[in-house]
Formats: C-alpha cells, sequence, structure tokens
C-alpha cells in the first residue's frame, strides 16, 4: 500500500483551464480530468457537482460519504471513468482488495483516452493483487505497468 | 361418617347458642371481620396499585411503541440533460404525494404545470449521506430532456436536484400500527391549544382525572338520556389507549381514573402531551392504522405539521372524536362539519374574526391525493427477502428503520401497464400468466418487479419464484463459452446445421431440430446465434462441454446448479426471471456483472445508517467475447428473431428471444442503454401458451421499452476487438464492398486468415469499395 500511495499521491498542480475545485481536491495526478473527461464535466453540471463533493469528501476521508456521491454519480453517468477509479481507491484504502481490483478494473474498460488514469488503476490493481497475495494479478499488473510506460 | 358430621354440626349449633347468652363477646366480634377485610382490602389495593404503577412505569420507561419500518423509492434526482418526458414526471410527483396548486405560492409537495414547464417546490428529506432542504425549481423539459433547471426565486442554474423519496410501505407488526414520531417542541402552538381546548379544557390544572368535567359529563348525559359527553382527561384517554381495553365498565373505568393520577405523579404534563399527541388513533389506511397528528399530518395533507393551516389542524383535532367516522378522505362532508364545529369553538374563545372564521368555514375539506399502499407486491417481496439474511422479523416490524430501495416507481408503472395491457391481447386464456423484472445495467439496481398479469396481486411471485425451461435464453452463454477459445471459434466459424443424433446415458436417441423444422447446412456462428438455430447450438455446446457451459453461466451471475445434461444446450435448464435478468445484466454490463438489489441503505429511527449495501462489481467473463455477443445480440433485434424490434422502438437494443418445449415458456431477455428487462409468459400449469418468445413476452418487452428507456446499447468495444468485413456464406476475409460481406468484431489475432474471392485486397473489391458498389 505505501508503495502505490507513494507511487500516485501527488498532489496536483492547478491548471487555469481545469475545473478550480476538482484539482484542489483532486489526490492523485491521474485523476486530472483528460480533455473528453472535461468535455463530460462541463456539460452535465451535476457530475461536476458531485465529482467536487466526492473530492473533497475524500480530501478528509470521509470515505462512506464520498463513496456515496460517486455512486449517484456513475447512475447519472455510468462510463465516468474517473469516478469507478476514485471508488477503487477508497476500496483499497478501506482494505477490501479484491472489490479494488474489480472497480479499478472498470475504471480501466472506460478510460481508454487516459492512459495516466489507466496507469494509476494498474497501481490499484497490482496492490489490490499484493494484499490478496496473488502473484497472477501482481504480474499482470506489472506487465500492463510496464506496457503504459510507469514504473 | 355420615352419624359424625351431623354431631358436629350439632355441636357446633350449640357453641353459637351459647355464645348469644354471653353479651360481652358478641359487642366486640362483629367488629374484627370488618377491621380484617378492611386490612386485607387496603394491603391488595396496595398492591394493585403497586402492580399498575409498574405497569406505567415499565411502559414509559421502556420502548413504548413497536415502529414499523420504512420503505421508500429511489430519490427520484434532476439534472440537465436529464431524459424525462411530462407524463413521467407526473407520475414520479403522484407517488410522492405531490399536489398539483396553481392558487398561489407553492409549498413544500407543491406543483404548477404548464405545459413542458415545471413550477415544483421540494420537501426536504434527512438522508443517509446528509439532509436535502426543500427547493423551489422551475425546469423545462424539451425534446424528452430537462432543458432548464433553474431556482425558482433567483432563476440561477441549479445542478441537481434530490427529491424526498416515495413512500412505498411499511412492515407492520402484527397490529398494523404506523406513526411518525414527532416531539413536543416540533408540534405547533396552535394545534396544542385547539387539542386543550376541545378535548380537555382544564389539562394543565388537573391531576390526571378532572372531577368538574366529569360531574358536567354526567348531568350532560342524564339530561339527554343517553352518552353525549365524555369527562375523560387527555390523561385518561392516554391511559385507555396504551393499557386498558375500549371496554366501556365501571371497573375499566376506575382502572383508567387511577392509572391517569399515578401517571401524573411520574410524569410531567409535557410527557404525557407528547405521548398523547403520539398515540392517539387517526384513522385507518387499509391494513395500516394511522396512529399520532406526525404521521396524519402527512398522511392526510401530504405535509408535516409544521406546515398545517388551521382548518386542517381543526380538522385533526375534530377526528379524535371519531377518526373513522370524520375520516376526510371517505367522509368529506361529514368532516368539514366536524371541522367547522371545532372552528366555531375556537372562533368563541375570540382567536378568530368572524371574518377569518366565515373564510376558512368556507373552505372545503381538500385531503392530498392517495396512492394506493397495497401495491408493488413483487417488489416488495423482493426487498423483505433481501433483508431477511440482515435483520430478522422482529427488528423490521418495531424498529422503526427506514429502507432505501432502488424503486423506480415509473419504471414499475409503465411495466405494470404492458403486462395489463398486452397479455390480453396475446389470445391466451385469462390464466395466462407474465412476470417480469427490470434492473439497470450498470448496477444491478432492480427498479421494478411485477410477479402475476394482475400486477397488484399479492400472490406467487413468478418473478422470483417460478423455475422454467429458458428456452433460447441460454444460447449467448453457450456461444460465449465457445467464443472464449478464440483460437478455435470466432463468430465467422462455420458450424453444420445439418441432422443430428445423440445417444444419451439412458441409451436414448436425442434428437434436436430446429424451429422450422429445417436444415440450413454450414452457417457462421454469427447467423446461427442470430437466428436461433438449435442444432449449431447443440453442436457447440457438446464440443465445449457442458461443465464448460455452466462454468460460464455461473460467471455470468448465476448461482443454481445446473443439470449437466445435452438438453441444456437448447434451454433446458429451470430458472426465473430473476435468475435471467442477473446474467443479462452481466451482458448489459459489457461483462461486469452486479449482483441485483433492492436495498441501498437502511437507517435507524433517528436516521443513523445501520447499513449501506455498495455498489458491488465482479468481472469473471472476458470483456472481449462478450463484445462479441453483445454485437451479436444487436443483430438479433436487427434481422433476427427479435428484427421486429427495429420497427417498435427508437433506439437500438439488444437481447435474445426464448420458446420452450411445446411453446410452454415465452422468454425475452434484452437491454438498451439503461434498462435490462426479463420478460417470461407461460401458464402455472405448464401447457402450452401457443406464444413463441417474440409472439409473447417479446412485444411486454417492446411495449416496456418503448416508454422507459431512451439510450440505445452500443457495444463496447475493447482495445483488443476489431472490426473485419467477412463473408457470410464462407466466413473468409471479405471486404466493405463486396457481395454478402459482413462486418464482425474479432478478437484480435483470431481474424480469418483465408481471403473470399472479393476481398480489401482483389481488384474488385477495392473497386467496389472506392464506388461504394
Amino acid at each position: 500500500m505505501a508503495v502505490l500511495l507513494a507511487s500516485c499521491a501527488v498532489i496536483d498542480q492547478k491548471q487555469p483551464d481545469e475545473p478550480q475545485q476538482i484539482i484542489e481536491t483532486s489526490t492523485h495526478s491521474a485523476w486530472r480530468l483528460s480533455d473528453s473527461e472535461r468535455r463530460s464535466v462541463s456539460s452535465n453540471r451535476a457530475v461536476a457537482q458531485l465529482l467536487t463533493q466526492a473530492d473533497n469528501l475524500i480530501a478528509v476521508e470521509n470515505f462512506a460519504q464520498a463513496t456515496d456521491k460517486l455512486e449517484r454519480l456513475v447512475r447519472i453517468e455510468p462510463q465516468f471513468a474517473q469516478a469507478w477509479s476514485r471508488l477503487a481507491w477508497m476500496a483499497l484504502k478501506n482494505g477490501d482488495a479484491e472489490r479494488s481490483r474489480q472497480l479499478a478494473q472498470r475504471s480501466n474498460s472506460y478510460s481508454r483516452d487516459n492512459n495516466q488514469l489507466t496507469l494509476l488503476n494498474w497501481h490499484f490493481i497490482k496492490n489490490a493483487g499484493e494484499l490478496l497475495h496473488n502473484n497472477d494479478i501482481i504480474q499482470q499488473a506489472e506487465k500492463m505497468i510496464t506496457n503504459l510506460g510507469g514504473r | 361418617m355420615g352419624t359424625k358430621s351431623r354431631h358436629k354440626t350439632r355441636s357446633n349449633n350449640r357453641k353459637t347458642v351459647a355464645g348469644k347468652a354471653r353479651p360481652k363477646q358478641t359487642a366486640t366480634r362483629p367488629r374484627r371481620p370488618y377491621i380484617k377485610a378492611l386490612l386485607v382490602f387496603l394491603v391488595v389495593g396496595l398492591v394493585y396499585l403497586a402492580y399498575l404503577d409498574v405497569k406505567i412505569i415499565s411502559k414509559f420507561e421502556g420502548r413504548i411503541w413497536q415502529l414499523p419500518a420504512r420503505v421508500y423509492a429511489r430519490p427520484l434526482e434532476l439534472y440537465e440533460g436529464m431524459s424525462l418526458k411530462p407524463e413521467q414526471l407526473l407520475v414520479e410527483l403522484e407517488t410522492l404525494n405531490y399536489s398539483d396548486d396553481s392558487s398561489g405560492t407553492l409549498q413544500p409537495g407543491q406543483f404548477h404545470r404548464s405545459y413542458s414547464r415545471f413550477d415544483i417546490v421540494t420537501r426536504g428529506f434527512e438522508y443517509w449521506d446528509g439532509e436535502e432542504h426543500s427547493q423551489a425549481i422551475r425546469l423545462e423539459i424539451a425534446g424528452g430532456k430537462i432543458a432548464r433547471l433553474d431556482d425558482l426565486i433567483t432563476a440561477e442554474p441549479i445542478p441537481l436536484v434530490r427529491f424526498d423519496p416515495a413512500y412505498l410501505t411499511g412492515i407492520f407488526p402484527r397490529h398494523g400500527e404506523d406513526r411518525e414520531l414527532v416531539r413536543l417542541e416540533e408540534v405547533p402552538a396552535e394545534l396544542i391549544a385547539m387539542l386543550v381546548l376541545i378535548e380537555d379544557r382544564r389539562f394543565f390544572q388537573h391531576i390526571g382525572v378532572d372531577l368538574k368535567s366529569i360531574a358536567r359529563a354526567f348531568v350532560a348525559n342524564i339530561k339527554a338520556g343517553r352518552t353525549v359527553q365524555g369527562g375523560s382527561t387527555i390523561t385518561q384517554q392516554l391511559v385507555k389507549n396504551l393499557f386498558l381495553t375500549p371496554n366501556q365498565n365501571l371497573w375499566r373505568k376506575a382502572n383508567e381514573a387511577v392509572m391517569a393520577v399515578l401517571l401524573e405523579l411520574h410524569y410531567s404534563k409535557q410527557k404525557i402531551l407528547e405521548t398523547y399527541l403520539n398515540e392517539i388513533y387517526l384513522g385507518q389506511d387499509q391494513e395500516r392504522a394511522i396512529h399520532g397528528f406526525g404521521l396524519a399530518s402527512l398522511y392526510y395533507f401530504g405535509k408535516p405539521l409544521q406546515q398545517l393551516s388551521l382548518p386542517e389542524t381543526a380538522l385533526l383535532v375534530g377526528m379524535l372524536k371519531g377518526a373513522s367516522y370524520y375520516n376526510p378522505v371517505r367522509n368529506p362532508e361529514r368532516a368539514k362539519q366536524r371541522r367547522d364545529v371545532v372552528l366555531a369553538t375556537v372562533h368563541e374563545q375570540g382567536v378568530l374574526s368572524d371574518e377569518q372564521f366565515r373564510n376558512l368555514t368556507d373552505a372545503a375539506v381538500e385531503t392530498t391525493h392517495h396512492v394506493k399502499r397495497e401495491r408493488y407486491p413483487a417488489y416488495l417481496d423482493l426487498v423483505k427477502r433481501q433483508l431477511q439474511s440482515t435483520y430478522d422479523a422482529e427488528d423490521l416490524n418495531s424498529e422503526g428503520l427506514r429502507i432505501f430501495t432502488t424503486f423506480d416507481p415509473y419504471v414499475q408503472h409503465q411495466l405494470e401497464n404492458a403486462i395489463v395491457k398486452v397479455t390480453p391481447q396475446l389470445g391466451g386464456s385469462d390464466t395466462l400468466q407474465a412476470a417480469a423484472i427490470v434492473v439497470s445495467p450498470n448496477n444491478g439496481e432492480v427498479l421494478a418487479v411485477v410477479g402475476d398479469r394482475q400486477p397488484d396481486y399479492p400472490g406467487f411471485n413468478r418473478a422470483l419464484d417460478i423455475r422454467r425451461h429458458i428456452g433460447s435464453l441460454i444460447k449467448p452463454a453457450i456461444y460465449l463459452s465457445a467464443l472464449k477459445q478464440s483460437s478455435k471459434y470466432t463468430l465467422a466459424t462455420i458450424i453444420d446445421d445439418s441432422r443430428l443424433r445423440i445417444l444419451g446415458d439412458d441409451k436414448k436417441i436425442w434428437q434436436p431440430e430446429n424451429y422450422d423444422l429445417e436444415y440450413h447446412g454450414e452457417v457462421l456462428v454469427y447467423e446461427a446465434l442470430l437466428k436461433s438455430y438449435n442444432i449449431p447450438a447443440v453442436r457447440i455446446g457438446l464440443d465445449v462441454g457442458l461443465g464448460e457451459i455452466e462454468k460460464t453461466i455461473r460467471q455470468l451471475g448465476n448461482q443454481s446448479p445446473l443439470p449437466p445434461h445435452p438438453s441444456m444446450t437448447l434451454g433446458a435448464v429451470d430458472m426465473s426471471p430473476f435468475d435471467v435478468a442477473s446474467i443479462y445484466q452481466t451482458f448489459a454490463a459489457n461483462g461486469f456483472h452486479s449482483p441485483l438489489r433492492s436495498v441501498i441503505a437502511v437507517l435507524d429511527k433517528e436516521g443513523q445508517a445501520l447499513k449501506r449495501y455498495p455498489l458491488d462489481v465482479a468481472r469473471e467473463v472476458d470483456p472481449d467475447v462478450v463484445a462479441l455477443i453483445n454485437h451479436t445480440m444487436l443483430g438479433i433485434a436487427q434481422q433476427g428473431t427479435a428484427r421486429q424490434l427495429a420497427n417498435d422502438l427508437d433506439i437500438k437494443v439488444a437481447g435474445k428471444t426464448g420458446t420452450s418445449d411445446d411453446l410452454r415458456d415465452s422468454w425475452f431477455a434484452g437491454f438498451s442503454g439503461d434498462a435490462v428487462a426479463v420478460v417470461w409468459m407461460g401458464y402455472d400449469d405448464n401447457s402450452s401458451t401457443g406464444l413463441t418468445g417474440s409472439s409473447g413476452a417479446m412485444r411486454i418487452w417492446s411495449k416496456l421499452m418503448s416508454s422507459i428507456s431512451s439510450k440505445s446499447f452500443e457495444v463496447l468495444m475493447p482495445a483488443n476487438v476489431s472490426m473485419t468485413w467477412v463473408d457470410q456464406e464462407s466466413g473468409f476475409l471479405s471486404g466493405k464492398g463486396c457481395e454478402n460481406a459482413i462486418e464482425l468484431p474479432f478478437i484480435k489475432g483470431s481474424e480469418p486468415v483465408l481471403k473470399a474471392e472479393c476481398s480489401e485486397d482483389t481488384p474488385s473489391g477495392w473497386f467496389r469499395n472506392l464506388f461504394g458498389g
């Protein structure tokens, strides 16, 4: 877990063209929105609001309520990979490794245009594999991380 | 023996006579029995008083009431861009008991519609993730979507609005009592003043019983020659309701008086009043007894006590005289007369001017439109079953739990409508049955369930409990099992559709046949599934192995064991619509299975979250292979056995027809981008329906989806899947412009190698491609 958090927990730098509240509360750099995600969020204020609220709750480690916000979000926008990634991370933080792995896979099924997010999700999967003591999962994740140019 | 007895009697008689001769003794003896009796009476009386005292204290210090669990629908959430039709919003508002009011300023729980514009004031609600405040909103619907969503006052855009959830039903104790507890400080002063004025004017002065009041009632009743006035105080009424039977006899009245005094000795007037306000019976809603002013206010007027108008308050107070007799839903005129009597009494106190009094009594009695409560039995049955794994029956009907479900009122409404309208049109007898379930593809949330052709009938829940052959609904799972072996099977693999004879373990020969009783020669896997040919399905199923098929079905979400018999490949396995929906949800979510759930969260009576049921996903099947099957199921609804759907619906859907032997069962399972639905039709005695999957269940499915779904299903093509043109007859590589060419998805590396006469590389192919030939 420590390895994962060290590798991914890069606090975001502000980017002027992104919604301010999302940048400020994002924990991982890969949770920055890609161009298409930004378009999706800007065209749907409900998604933007719920994502912001979830990130604010994640920032204060209120994972139960953040999960509720994100579940509401994916009811509205089921293919919003960023939400699934956050759910995966919180499941990992809660020690629910198998659930985290599945949620990260779900995020990856929608994150094709966001390499950084896909990479982050594979880190989650690798970490879940470590918690599960499952070498197959770890090796598969390491292979994907290498293919995606990560470490 | 008889002689001895007689002697003894005589001897006793003599003693008595002798006693009379001694006056000193006779003067003192009669007093002792009286004293003894008095002492015994006092002791017994004290013991009885102590008993009553303990009874009162134990009730008041413990849990006074059993509170039923309250079951809610999922909260309606609105946002700009959301698909929504005006009639859909009206159904939602009706289920929420919101009233259409164009008379003036809207109050929480009211709306006003002007064509496609709705002004609504939502009710606030305490959710498990925080409080949702009441909001005044204006929304415009255009083109089946919310075009604008603004604050009604400031006209600022609102990103998202969450309504209070519709109350569906309660899980009641045997006595059926329901109440919404209120604290005394939440009760408007007008209500308390009116209550005391009408029921017990000296409430704050007396000690539980009011002798003046009793005397006054006694005189009035003697004069009238019948009971016209009661002398019971509020405390006595409370005692009667909490501890005693309604019998009118002297012993009961004496107990009532004694207990009322004891109650006043132990507890404050405020505590007694608060308990009374929550205890008192105020009407009946079928099996559910409405107790307390808090619930009565919500039930009759659709709003909390604090928002009641003066006439509404007067009506509730007036109902105390006879909640059934003055029920404003059943007897509005009688209720109005009683209300006016109460208002007249208030007027006499000088609180109201003559004009105010006239205005108030001129108004008719209006109550909230009541949605029939004993509805959705099949859905609520599912909720109870899913809760039973965590809560026992006692907790559910006594702890005041609040249960938040995934129930979607509009989807349920449309599903019921489709079944009720279409089933009689299908030509079967009145006993032709139907059952169906609708779930959300992305998270497995169960939106609607119907278990009978009469959806309100609370009997056998076919959606959960029938076990019937699923016919060709199994075929996508069979082909999925085969396509996992991408080096052996692709959608372009040729399969032999010719006579097939199989020797079973019982030494009997099984000869499967196609529905059209014909053989089609060599066909592509794609076509075999598209047209639901039986023989290719059996060949492939036996080749990949029955165990492998069972494993695939399990990975798709089915938990029940399946018999490993060759006829399994033609759907001779028993499942319920719920089981089938569990499998097809996985297809609809592109391979991610979510266990079907009807409950999101359970809160205790204080609103604290006891349990959340978080979204769960599991990917057991390869999404690459699922994409191939989903592409084919889209084709089924365009050119295959369900092609009628392409005409009926404006959106693209994927699905599969299912028909069991002798047309006993008619099934359709399919999905759009926002709903998975499974419909079954059949007879309970398993006789033939005369219907195929497409001529029966699919017609209900089609009508349902045309009203609830606005989003096409799109295959989420994984990076490892690519589209390739192949020849429909040979399965060889072809080209876009070639005759008989069809574009199919392939897992990368599994594309055909051999080329058809016409392909991208041949001159005829690129020439046709160039000119669109």
